[in-house]
Order: C-alpha cells, then structure tokens, then sequence
C-alpha cells in the first residue's frame, strides 16, 4: 500500500531529540527567561534567533515524529493514523473553546504559545495509545 | 466480514508471521484480520486469498448486515 507523505522511520528518534532540546529552550524564555523579541525577522537579534529556534525546532520535531513511518507501516496502522487524527482534531477544538471561555489575560497567551502544537501533540499521544492498544489486543 | 485465514492457515501449515511477512503486513495485523476486528483492503484480501491459491470469496464472505 502507499504511503505518501510519511518520512522514513529513523526520522522520529532525531524528531524526538530536536523536539526535547527546542522546547526545553521554549519554556526557558517563556518562564524563567520572560524576555521576548520585538522582531521578527531571524538575524534581527540573538533573542530572536533563540525565538525562532524554540519555535521553528518544536514544530519541527513534533512533526518529524507524527509522520515518521513505524516499523511495519500497513493499512491497519494507516487507519489507526486517521483515526488519531480525526480524534485529535475534535479535542483541539473542544480545548480553544474550553480556553477561550474559562482563561482571560496572561494565561490565555500561555496558553496561545503552547496551542500551536496541542493539534500534533494530541495526534501523537493518541495515535501512540491507538498502537499500544493495537500490539497488546493482537499479541499471542 | 467473516474469514476463514486461520484455517487456510492450519491447512498449509503456516504461522501468522509468515502470511505476514508474505503479504507484507505486522503479524498484530492478521492476527486482528483473523479475530474480525480489522476488515482489510481488497488488496490485500486479495494477497491473502493469492497466498493460499483460493478465491477471495473461498477466504473471506460476508455476513449478514454487511
């Protein structure tokens, strides 16, 4: 069966290292660091290279390991993908409304910067449990 | 969709990881073909079927309220 648009499978263990290093660094200006660019542009200021970075490498990550191949890539686990997938798209939803009536001011910017990758979050850890599930109930 | 895989499989005297490396599937993955909790493509309902030279009907039929 084909399976465009998935990346081969080493891609995830250097997903999950760019990932963790990025967001690590994601959280040190966000939280510990609290100091934000003004611009936008990458060479416009070290601190917006570390932005940049924090941002650019945990979409990068994220999406290196949601669509890397596994092992054994077939038609079953194409449809646990979209199963996840449709799954993680109705969750989101039901998060930014939830966020957008209970949080106001400085939380709902946290929670802005972190929205950006709650859809492939979700979709991972979902599509990770849809697996899990699968490889127990068929093991003999 | 009812099958008889784990049949076809006694008769030729295969395991489940040899259909599946076969047609190029997991073995979790025959296995939930076997217990009817996963309904494959035509294609590889018809690899199956090739594998034991049957029919696809011979291996897999429907069942009422398919």
């Amino acid at each position: 069966m084909k399976t465009s648009f998935l990346l081969p499978n080493k891609c995830k263990k250097l997903g999950k290292a760019i990932f963790v290093i990025s967001a690590i660094l994601g959280f040190y200006i966000l939280f510990i660091e609290e100091s934000y660019a003004d611009g936008f542009l990458i060479f416009d200021s070290w601190q917006a290279v570390k932005n940049n970075i924090a941002i650019i490498g945990s979409l990068l990550g994220l999406a290196l390991v949601a669509f890397s191949k596994e092992r054994v890539e077939d038609e079953l686990v194409m449809w646990l993908r979209a199963d996840a997938m449709i799954k993680a798209l109705w969750l989101s939803c039901v998060l930014v409304f939830l966020c957008a009536l209970f949080l106001y001011g400085g939380i709902y910017f946290y929670y802005l910067s972190v929205a950006q990758y709650i859809v492939l979050l979700l979709y991972i850890f979902i599509f990770r449990y849809n697996m899990y599930k699968h490889i127990k109930n068929n093991e003999e | 969709m009812k099958n008889n895989i784990r049949v076809e499989r006694a008769i030729h005297g295969i395991s489940q990881q040899q259909l599946a490396d076969s047609v190029g599937v997991s073995r979790q993955t025959i296995n939930a073909i076997e217990k009817g909790r996963f309904v494959p493509s035509t294609v590889l309902a018809m690899k199956i079927a090739r594998y034991f030279n049957k029919n696809v009907e011979m291996v897999f039929a429907l069942e009422e309220g398919d």
